[in-house]
C-alpha cells in the first residue's frame, strides 16, 4: 500500500514549556485510508495537527507527506495537496457567500473562470449543499458552515483531507451531516481521511484509530482493538462506546456473553443466541 | 422562585420585512427546585425562550411571572436588576465573556455589580473556587492563561458568585471532553441538590436531559411539543425520532431488545444500570421456569 | 438599531437589483453633483420623478423605505426649520411673537431639506438593492487603474469584503456578549460615567480577543487554502455591462442637460 503522510520521531517543544507537547511520534498513513487521532484536551492531538499542515516545525524528527519532506521550503507545496478543515465553523468562511467561498482557494491557484464553475458545482453537490450556493454564512447552521468548508477544500482537489476538530462545536445533527459526508467522499471517491477528535463517533467509523495521551501515541489499531482496552481509555478520559460499556457491565453482572460488541446490533443478538439457548435448557 | 409563562409569544424585528416569529403558545411552569431540561434541535426557539428568564428579552404577547416579579408584553419593567441577580444565565462557551486581568477580580465582577463589597467578594472568591473546582493557585493568574475547561469553571464560578436562585445553562458542556462533560453536569447536579438550586439546562445532549433532569420540555418550530417527566418523555421514542431528535443510547437499546425479545420493560431505561436491572429480571424469570 | 434599513440588502430581481454595481456606483456619486443643479420648481420636480421613478423600478415596498428614513426625518425637519426661521428674503408671510416667516425662506427651507432626502433616498435605495459584494466588486473595478501607481486596490476589496463578511458574525457575538454581562449585572444604558467605562471594559475586552483570534484563524484558514497575494489570482466574479447599463448612463446624462436648461 502506498504511505501517504508518514511522521518519525518526532517531538515538539513550545516555547517557554518546560515538558514536551509531542514525544517521538511516529506513524504512517496509506492511501484511501481513514485515520482518526484521538486524545482528550491537551493530549498532544492539537499540536499534531499543527505540525501535520505546516503551522508548526517539529523540534526534532521528519513529517513526509505525499512523498515531500515537510519544511518551510516546501510547506506551500505540501498544502497544495491538503485539506483542511478546522474546528470553528466561522473562522474559516471566507467568501461572503457559500459560492464565493468554495471559489476563494480556486482563485488563488489561478484557475480559469468556466474552470471554477464547474468545480464549485460539483463540489457544493458532493457536500449536499448546492442550493445553497447563493446563500451567505450567517444564515447558515454549523453544519451547513462546515460542510461548505468541506467542499472548498475537496474544490482543490487534495490528496488527503484533514478534519482538525471539524465536528467538535456543532450539535448531534451537524456532526451527523459531516460526517455522512465525509464517508460518502471516502465510498466514492477514494479520499485519504485524517481525523482529529475526541468524538467516539469519528473513531468507530475510522479503519485505524491513534490515542494519544501526554503527548506520546498510547495505542493505535483497529477501532476494535483500541476499545478492547477499555479500562485504559476511561483513565485517559475518553469515552467508551454505549455497546461496549454495557456488554462489560452485563458481565460483571452475570449476564454471560462472550464478546464485547462494538454495535447494539451485535450486543442484542448475542444476548437473543443466550436466551434462547437458556430457555431451551429450561423447558428440558 | 417560581416560574410560570403565560400565552407568551416572542417576535424577532417586529414590524420589518425581517420579522420572524422565534416563539409562541409558550405555557409552562417550573417549581422551585426542580431541575428542568428544554431539549430541542438548533433553531427551536430555546435559546430565546431562556432569555425569557431573567428579562434579556421582554416577550411580545403574555406574560412571564418569575417570583415577585412580572414581565408583561408592551411594558417597562424597572427591576431587571435585582431580577437578574436572583437568575443567574451560563451561556453557552461562557468563557468568552471573562475580562478581567485576574480570575479573582473576574468572579468578584458580578456579585459587586449587585451591590457586594469588594473586601467581601473577595473573602469568598475561594468558596467560590472550591464551588466549581478550581484549585486556590488560579485566583491571581490571568483568566486566559488557563486552559479552556478551566477558564469556563472561572466564568460560571463568576455567575454562582452572584448567588441566584436558579441557574440557567446554554450548552454548559459544549465542546468539553468526555471527562470534563461528566465533571461539569455532576457539578450542577450537586448545586442543585445541596443549595436548592432551580436548574434549567438547555441541552441537545438527550442523555444528559435523561440522566439529570427531573422534567424535560421538548421545543420544536418555536413552542413547546412535549412536556414531562423523563420516563415519559422517553416512552415515545417513535414520537421523537419523527421531531428530528436524538434518543439515549440506553432506551433505543431498551427498544432493539424488546423487539427482538418481544417483551415490555415497564418503564424507559434512563441509565446503564437500568438496563442492566432489567436484563437480569428478563434472565432471571428464565432460569426459573 | 434594528430600524436602520442604510446598509441592508432586501434581496430581488427588479431592473435596478439586475443593473451592474458600477452603473450604481457611478450612477449614485454623479447624483450627488446634479442634484445641485436643481434650483426651481421645475428642477425640483424632474429630480423627484427621477427619483420616484428609480423607486418604483426597484420593487421596494415604499411603507419600508419611509419606516427605515425615521431616523434621519428630524435632521429633514431641523434643516427646514432652520432655514424657515433665519433667511430673511422676500415677503413676509405671517409674524408671531417677533418671529416673522419670510416666503423665500419657506421656499428654500423646502427645496433644501428635499434635496437633502432625495440624496438619502437614492443611496438607501441603492444600497437596498446591491449586495455589499457587489459594491466592493464594483469599486474594485472602479478603482483598478489607481494600480498604476501603487494603491492596493486588490487588497483594498479583499479587507472590504472580508468586512461585510464579519460584520453580521461580529454583531451577533457583540449582543452574545452585552447579553451575558447584563446577566452578571452590567447597565449598559445608565448609570456614572465610571461605571459605564467598567461596563463598555466589560463589552470591548471579550470583544477584541475574540476578533483577533477569529483573524488568526481566518489568516491560517486563508493561507492552507493558497492566498499568497493578488498576483496570479484569477476572479470568480466577474461584471458585466450591459446595454441597459449603457442605457441608464445615457438617461442620467439627458437629466443632467434637462436639468440645465430648466435650472433658473
Amino acid at each position: 500500500m502506498e504511505v501517504v503522510v508518514r511522521v518519525e520521531n518526532v517531538s515538539f517543544q513550545y516555547v517557554n514549556e518546560q515538558t514536551y507537547a509531542l514525544q517521538n511520534v511516529s506513524f504512517q498513513v496509506y492511501k484511501g485510508e481513514w485515520v482518526t487521532i484521538v486524545g482528550h484536551n491537551g493530549s498532544g492531538k492539537s499540536t499534531l495537527a499543527k505540525l501535520l499542515i505546516g503551522l508548526l516545525p517539529p523540534t526534532s524528527g521528519t513529517i513526509h507527506a505525499c512523498g515531500i519532506s515537510l519544511n518551510e521550503k516546501t510547506v506551500w507545496d505540501v498544502r497544495k495537496r491538503l485539506g483542511i478543515v478546522f474546528q470553528n465553523p466561522d473562522n474559516q468562511f471566507v467568501g461572503t457567500t457559500v459560492q464565493d467561498d468554495v471559489a476563494f482557494g480556486l482563485e488563488n491557484r489561478g484557475v480559469p473562470k468556466n474552470e471554477m464553475e464547474k468545480r464549485i458545482k460539483d463540489a457544493l453537490q458532493k457536500v449536499g449543499m448546492e442550493n445553497f450556493a447563493n446563500d451567505e454564512p450567517h444564515r447558515l447552521s454549523g453544519g451547513q458552515k462546515q460542510r461548505v468548508a468541506i467542499a472548498s477544500a475537496i474544490a482543490l482537489q487534495p490528496h488527503i483531507i484533514i478534519l482538525d476538530e471539524a465536528t467538535s462545536m456543532l450539535d448531534p445533527s451537524g456532526k451527523r451531516e459531516v460526517l455522512q459526508v465525509i464517508q460518502s467522499l471516502r465510498h466514492e471517491h477514494d479520499m485519504t481521511v485524517i481525523s482529529i477528535t475526541h468524538d467516539l463517533n469519528e473513531v468507530a467509523k475510522a479503519d485505524r484509530v491513534i490515542v494519544m495521551n501526554k503527548g506520546r501515541i498510547a495505542l493505535e489499531g483497529t477501532p476494535e482493538h483500541i476499545f478492547a482496552h477499555g479500562a485504559k481509555l476511561e483513565e485517559m478520559g475518553l469515552d467508551l462506546p454505549f455497546s461496549l460499556q454495557l456488554s462489560q457491565r452485563l458481565k460483571e453482572n452475570d449476564i454471560p456473553i462472550t464478546t464485547d460488541h462494538l454495535t447494539m446490533e451485535g450486543l442484542v443478538s448475542e444476548l437473543w443466541t443466550l436466551y434462547s439457548a437458556m430457555s431451551n435448557i429450561a423447558t428440558k | 422562585m417560581d416560574i410560570v409563562f403565560r400565552d407568551v409569544e416572542h417576535r424577532y424585528q417586529i414590524n420589518t420585512p425581517f420579522e420572524k416569529r422565534a416563539l409562541y403558545d409558550i405555557h409552562m411552569d417550573i417549581r422551585n427546585g426542580s431541575y428542568v431540561a428544554v431539549v430541542g434541535h438548533t433553531g427551536s426557539g430555546k435559546s430565546t425562550l431562556l432569555q425569557h428568564l431573567n428579562g434579556l428579552l421582554q416577550p411580545t404577547k403574555g406574560t412571564v411571572h418569575l417570583g415577585k416579579y412580572t414581565i408583561t408584553a408592551g411594558k417597562k419593567e424597572k427591576h431587571l436588576k435585582s431580577l437578574r441577580k436572583k437568575v443567574g444565565i451560563v451561556f453557552q462557551f461562557p468563557e468568552h465573556q471573562l475580562f478581567e486581568e485576574t480570575v479573582e477580580k473576574d468572579i468578584c465582577f458580578g456579585p459587586m455589580n449587585f451591590g457586594m463589597s469588594e473586601q467581601e467578594a473577595k473573602a469568598r472568591v475561594g468558596e467560590w473556587l472550591a464551588l466549581v473546582g478550581l484549585p486556590e493557585e488560579v485566583r491571581h493568574k490571568s483568566p486566559f492563561a488557563l486552559s479552556g475547561g478551566q477558564m469556563r469553571r472561572v466564568a460560571i464560578a463568576g455567575v454562582l458568585a452572584m448567588n441566584p436562585e436558579v441557574l440557567v445553562l446554554d450548552e454548559p458542556t459544549a465542546g468539553l471532553d468526555p471527562r470534563g462533560r461528566k465533571e461539569m453536569m455532576d457539578m450542577f447536579a450537586q448545586l442543585q441538590r445541596r443549595k436548592g438550586m432551580t436548574i434549567v439546562l438547555v441541552t441537545h445532549s438527550m442523555e444528559e436531559a435523561a440522566r439529570y433532569a427531573d422534567d424535560i420540555i421538548v421545543m420544536h418550530q418555536g413552542t413547546i411539543v412535549r412536556r414531562g417527566a423523563p420516563e415519559h418523555i422517553f416512552r415515545h421514542v417513535d414520537d421523537l425520532i419523527g421531531l428530528g431528535l436524538d434518543v439515549p443510547e440506553t432506551v433505543l437499546f431498551q427498544r432493539a431488545i424488546e423487539q427482538k425479545f418481544g417483551v415490555q420493560f415497564h418503564a424507559p431505561c434512563l441509565t446503564i444500570e437500568d438496563v442492566i436491572k432489567n436484563l437480569q429480571t428478563l434472565f432471571t424469570r428464565v432460569k426459573r421456569i | 438599531m434594528n430600524n436602520m434599513i442604510i446598509g441592508k440588502y432586501v434581496p430581488g430581481d427588479s431592473l435596478i437589483h439586475r443593473l451592474d454595481p458600477r452603473t450604481k456606483l457611478l450612477l449614485m456619486f454623479i447624483y450627488v453633483f446634479i442634484v445641485f443643479l436643481a434650483n426651481n420648481e421645475w428642477t425640483y420636480g424632474v429630480l423627484t420623478f427621477f427619483t420616484c421613478a428609480l423607486l418604483f423600478l426597484s420593487r421596494i415596498k415604499l411603507s419600508f423605505i419611509i419606516k427605515g428614513l425615521k431616523p434621519v426625518l428630524w435632521v429633514i425637519v431641523f434643516t427646514f426649520l432652520l432655514h424657515v426661521l433665519f433667511t430673511k428674503e422676500g415677503n413676509i408671510v405671517f409674524q408671531w411673537l417677533g418671529i416673522e416667516v419670510y416666503d423665500k425662506a419657506i421656499q428654500q427651507g423646502a427645496f433644501i431639506s428635499l434635496r437633502f432626502l432625495l440624496l438619502i433616498v437614492v443611496t438607501t435605495l441603492l444600497t437596498l438593492t446591491t449586495t455589499p459584494i457587489e459594491v466592493t466588486d464594483g469599486m474594485e473595478s472602479l478603482l483598478s487603474p489607481l494600480k498604476k501607481w501603487n494603491i492596493p486596490v486588490h487588497e483594498l476589496a479583499l479587507m472590504m469584503s472580508i468586512s461585510l463578511r464579519f460584520i453580521p458574525t461580529l454583531m451577533e457575538e457583540t449582543e452574545k456578549i452585552m447579553k451575558a454581562q447584563m446577566a452578571r449585572g452590567v447597565d449598559f444604558a445608565s448609570g456614572p460615567l465610571s461605571e459605564r467605562m467598567k461596563a463598555m471594559t466589560a463589552l470591548l475586552v471579550p470583544l477584541f480577543i475574540s476578533a483577533f483570534k477569529r483573524a488568526e484563524e481566518l489568516a491560517v484558514a486563508m493561507e492552507v487554502r493558497g492566498y499568497r497575494g493578488g498576483n496570479g489570482r484569477t476572479k470568480w466574479r466577474e461584471l458585466t455591462w450591459r446595454g441597459i447599463d449603457t442605457a441608464f448612463m445615457i438617461l442620467l446624462g439627458f437629466l443632467a442637460i434637462v436639468l440645465w436648461l430648466l435650472r433658473s
